[in-house]
């Protein structure tokens, strides 16, 4: 979907900075399993998201001291994936609100 | 994208590697740390990461230079493709070259000269006005000047205009400079000329209202040109006073030179000259600066209520007097509108053509790409990304050819520049436009992209084996494009036939001209033009006349003209020197009425019509003319002896047939002078010598001795106002210091110009010849080319569409001779229907250029055949190279591309 994983980039570096390898793991185990992340999207969408400034880069060593590029939310990426959040929740709440007719019918 | 982004590519290209690279080996560790071996974990990774380009690419996209990249593979590609057709892009970039250059040059002279208007305050307002008499005993039908007295009553009481300026007293003059006499124009303007066109001083002042007052110490404005050519722009030059025509005048300003194509009014061209401030005694031509929103016509009828005025309250002359208003840069553009008008356009059609056959050769070659094309889009090249390729070449095409065009162009204005000073009015105004330019490339380059795109469609169709067979014959479009093809193929055969006939009757008139025999020698004599410093021209003589002066006592024949002539004579090399009151070729004529013996004073009829030339005795000898019976003038033929006539052949046969003329006397019937009615006695006959190139027959012609012209004669004043001179030399000689060092001793302040052998005299008056030559031969050229690129890409691509039929045709047995020579018919077919249409269309065309035809009828058979056989030849060798391909075609490759 388009934009999904923007957020799921945005929100895997919440943590703090990582790399593509990393990224694209830690997507796939919080999904348990159901995100598979293609390379060809990811590195595609990584820097796409450097080119906007909602990411920065840069080059570090691993704990297994293997050089790779460090991707970190910057201000604006933070801003980013709280907009994207609200905008995932209510779209969330208005596919729910279609599939359980009733609940919406519900006086607030 | 930035500039920085650009510099950091490379370094970004070589991160994004490592960046994989780094994802894999961090992948394959993970796994080997799950047990797997190490060639197990690679290749798990690799599959697992895919296609490790596309992502590459894919990221790169990312990047927003993508398109950047690909326009410069694209070019880069382009290149390489037009590299190695190098003969298909030369005739290419040739072809718009040549359009888009010739049109710009046009356009740019068509602006410069016919649109933009004259440099002058309210130019579009500014108008001539001429005053013609339908009955020519009042004046002339087309244009008079008018008095002091009408220019003040129409100036004053006409509504119509905001002002009238009335150009006065126009004449040749010399001007004292430092290099020695000047000939200049010069001429006078009304106090309100100035101001009224807003023409400003370059240098110093205008005339103010103190120097038109009369006894106001004369004072002279110069032209920038004269100015600059000979003064050597030095502002000193005002308050000091220069010599013109003999008199002193005071250097008020200096005026930019535009102001002399007012003298268009005049119908002279001057590049430079004198302004004076005008006379009340001279009579005037007028221009006006309309009122706004008064048309011509009201104009018109307006001044026509002042008839009366400008007749001098004579009701007949009134009857017959109508004013005649047009826009001034009407009046100086008018001779040659047609002409731009018509060259304009032949060259668009030319421009068009070329576009046309650019994008047929463009179509041919993609027939012969087609394959490459196809296959490109079956293994999966975007549609996008083969369109964009192709239109990259046809861009590269187009910008090559409007590059080179724009070189052409320059050449083309360059050429214009060198025309001869009074070919093209406001030529000095011609400055490439590049608006025009611009528009033209636009055009070119649309042309270019748009045909480029066409194959790029058909190769790029949804299915690539459809398009395969399109491009192998089945599609109905395209044979109707084809067949339109066609006919722009023959009808570009007809315009070369009839480009190819006017070339070829003007390089034989132009032969004839150079091989005429004119009776005297071209090559080894000089002349040149001598005018005095005080020339008195017709205003002098018409002052002269009404001031009542005595005439001078000592004829400038023997004050300068025999001292000069004695000196030229012992230069080295100098064979024979003379001096005679007109130059071959130039045009001026001195003709007038003769009475031949036996026709009575009082008869009207009878009189022969001869040109008069005044000549010093060794004319003949100088100008090699023959003497075929009796004595030429001589040295004793002077002022007090009896007047002598010397004729040639053609007068001497028709004053007396079959008879001796020697002995016989000639007279003028004219009376305006007792001096004009003496008989002169024939002496002797000369052989004929043409004056003229244009006409057929030598002219009858009478040399009188340059001695016996009495200085009370009217004639005299146009003797000592200028004569030319005639050296003939041993081998080439270089004496044009060397005379003008002894006019600056015998005769100091002349005029000395206008050096030319009689040889590059007739090329001046052969030049129009020579120019239609040029240009009907260049425009021939360019047509032959368009012949040979049209013809080829028309039956390339004849051939492309036929492909299939062809291998069929040589399935069943067609040798490879037979498919070679219906190809080549196909082509004559259409040469042969173009040089038909292209004949019959010279039949006509050879009608309007009689003019300027010389020995050759227009309907001259063998330039007809050559063009024909030429044309013919041209063809079939346009047609070789696709015939043979079509020769080539395997049958069964042909069949199973199906």
């Amino acid at each position: 979907m388009q934009g999904t994983l923007d957020m799921l980039i945005l929100q895997t570096l919440q943590w703090g900075p990582q790399h593509g390898y990393a990224i694209g793991h830690a997507i796939r185990a919080c999904s348990r399993d159901t995100f598979q992340v293609e390379t060809g999207s990811l590195y595609p969408a990584l820097h796409r998201l450097e080119r906007q400034g909602w990411l920065e880069s840069e080059w570090r060593k691993t704990e297994s001291n293997q050089r790779a590029k460090y991707y970190r939310l910057t201000s604006s990426g933070r801003k980013q994936l709280l907009s994207e959040r609200r905008r995932w929740q209510q779209f969330v709440t208005a596919i729910g609100g279609v599939l359980n007719p009733a609940k919406s019918e519900e006086p607030l | 994208m930035s500039l920085l982004d650009w510099i950091f590519r490379r370094r970004r290209e070589r991160e994004l590697e490592e960046e994989i690279r780094s994802h894999l080996e961090m992948a394959a560790r993970d796994r080997m740390e799950s047990g797997e071996s190490g060639d197990e974990a690679r290749q798990a990774v690799q599959r697992e990461f895919g296609n490790a380009l596309l992502v590459k690419e894919v990221t790169r996209e990312m990047w927003g230079w993508g398109w950047a990249e690909r326009l410069l593979q694209d070019v880069r590609y382009t290149l390489r493709q037009l590299r190695k057709n190098s003969s298909f892009a030369a005739l290419a970039i040739i072809m718009l070259a040549l359009g888009i250059g010739a049109n710009t040059a046009m356009f740019t002279v068509i602006d410069s000269v016919l649109i933009q208007p004259l440099p002058f305050r309210d130019a579009k307002r500014l108008v001539s006005i001429k005053i013609g008499y339908l009955d020519s005993h009042f004046g002339d039908p087309d244009q008079n000047p008018v008095s002091w007295s009408t220019y003040r009553e129409l100036r004053t009481r006409s509504l119509s205009f905001e002002d009238i300026i009335g150009i006065g007293a126009w004449d040749w003059t010399v001007i004292q400079t430092p290099q020695g006499g000047q000939k200049v124009g010069r001429a006078t303007i009304t106090p309100s000329g100035l101001d009224g066109l807003a023409v400003h001083p370059v240098l110093g002042r205008a005339f103010d209202s103190k120097d038109y007052q009369s006894g106001a110490a004369p004072v002279v404005l110069l032209s920038a040109k004269l100015w600059r050519d000979h003064f050597g722009s030095d502002p000193q030059i005002l308050r000091r006073q220069v010599r013109i025509g003999g008199a002193p005048y005071t250097v008020v300003g200096v005026l930019p030179d535009s102001l002399l194509d007012l003298l268009v009014l005049q119908a002279e061209v001057v590049t430079s000259g004198v302004w004076l401030p005008s006379r009340a005694d001279e009579d005037f031509d007028l221009a006006g600066i309309l009122r706004p929103g008064v048309s011509r016509q009201a104009a018109q009828a307006e001044l026509g209520t002042f008839a009366l005025d400008v007749c001098n309250q004579n009701q007949e002359c009134a009857k017959s007097a109508k004013f005649i208003v047009e826009p001034c840069r009407d009046v100086m553009t008018g001779a040659v509108r047609p002409a731009l008008l018509a060259l304009a356009g032949a060259l668009v059609l030319v421009l068009l053509i070329a576009c046309v056959n650019v994008s047929n050769l463009q179509l041919a070659r993609h027939q012969v790409r087609r394959q490459e094309l196809a296959v490109r889009a079956a293994i999966g090249a975007g549609r996008g990304r083969l369109v964009s390729q192709l239109m990259a070449e046809g861009a590269v095409l187009a910008i090559a050819g409007t590059v080179t065009g724009l070189g052409f162009a320059s050449v083309l204005l360059a050429a214009v520049h060198r025309l001869p000073p009074n070919f093209i009015p406001r030529a000095d105004e011609i400055e490439l436009r590049v608006p025009v330019f611009a528009m033209l490339a636009v055009i070119a380059a649309i042309a270019t992209i748009l045909s480029s795109l066409a194959p790029a469609l058909l190769a790029t169709r949804s299915a690539p084996e459809e398009a395969l067979r399109e491009a192998s014959g089945g599609s109905i479009t395209g044979r109707k494009r084809l067949r339109l093809s066609q006919w722009m193929v023959a009808g570009e055969v007809a315009l070369s036939a009839v480009l190819l006939v006017s070339a070829g009757l003007m390089f034989h008139t132009l032969y004839n001209l150079e091989h005429i025999h004119f009776g005297f020698d071209l090559q080894q004599v000089t002349t040149f033009a001598a005018t005095p410093a005080n020339a008195p021209g017709y205003f002098g003589w018409l002052a002269a006349r009404s001031s009542g002066t005595a005439p001078q006592a000592q004829s400038v024949v023997t004050r300068v003209y025999q001292p000069v002539l004695d000196r030229l004579r012992q230069l080295p090399g100098v064979v024979d020197v003379a001096l005679g009151s007109w130059t071959p070729f130039d045009g001026e004529t001195g003709f007038a009425m003769i009475r031949p013996p036996g026709v009575p004073e009082s008869q009207q009829h009878g009189l022969i019509a001869a040109q008069i030339c005044y000549v010093s005795p060794d004319y003949a000898r100088a100008m090699g003319v023959p003497l075929i019976k009796g004595r030429m003038i001589s040295d004793e033929d002077t002022a007090g002896s009896p007047l002598v006539a010397v004729v040639n052949e053609t007068l001497a046969r028709r004053l007396a047939p079959g008879q001796d003329p020697i002995g016989e006397q000639i007279a003028y019937p004219a009376h305006s002078s007792p001096t004009m009615k003496n008989n002169y006695t024939i002496v002797g006959v000369l052989g004929d010598a043409r004056q003229h190139i244009v006409t057929r027959a030598p002219d009858p012609e009478v040399l009188l001795a340059y001695q016996q012209v009495p200085t009370s004669d009217p004639r005299y004043f146009f003797f000592a106002s200028g004569t030319n001179y005639f050296v003939r030399t041993r081998g080439h000689q270089e004496l044009t210091n060397a005379i003008r060092q002894i006019f600056r001793q015998l005769a100091p302040g002349y005029a000395v110009d206008h050096f030319r052998s009689l040889q590059v005299a007739l090329d001046d008056a052969t030049f129009n010849q020579r120019l239609g030559l040029y240009l009907t031969g260049s425009f021939a050229g360019v047509a032959i080319l368009m012949v040979l690129t049209g013809l080829y890409g028309v039956l390339s691509q004849l051939v492309g569409q036929r492909r299939r039929e062809i291998g069929v045709r040589m399935a069943l047995g067609a040798t490879n001779r037979s498919i070679l020579r219906m190809i080549l018919r196909q082509g004559s077919i259409l040469a042969l229907a173009g040089l038909a249409l292209g004949l019959l269309a010279a039949l006509a065309a050879g009608r309007l250029l009689r003019a300027f035809l010389y020995g050759v009828k227009p309907l001259d058979a063998a330039t007809y055949v050559a063009v024909a056989v030429a044309l013919l030849a041209l063809s079939i060798a346009a047609a070789l190279l696709p015939a043979r391909r079509a020769s080539r075609i395997d049958p069964m490759a042909a069949l199973r591309s199906e």
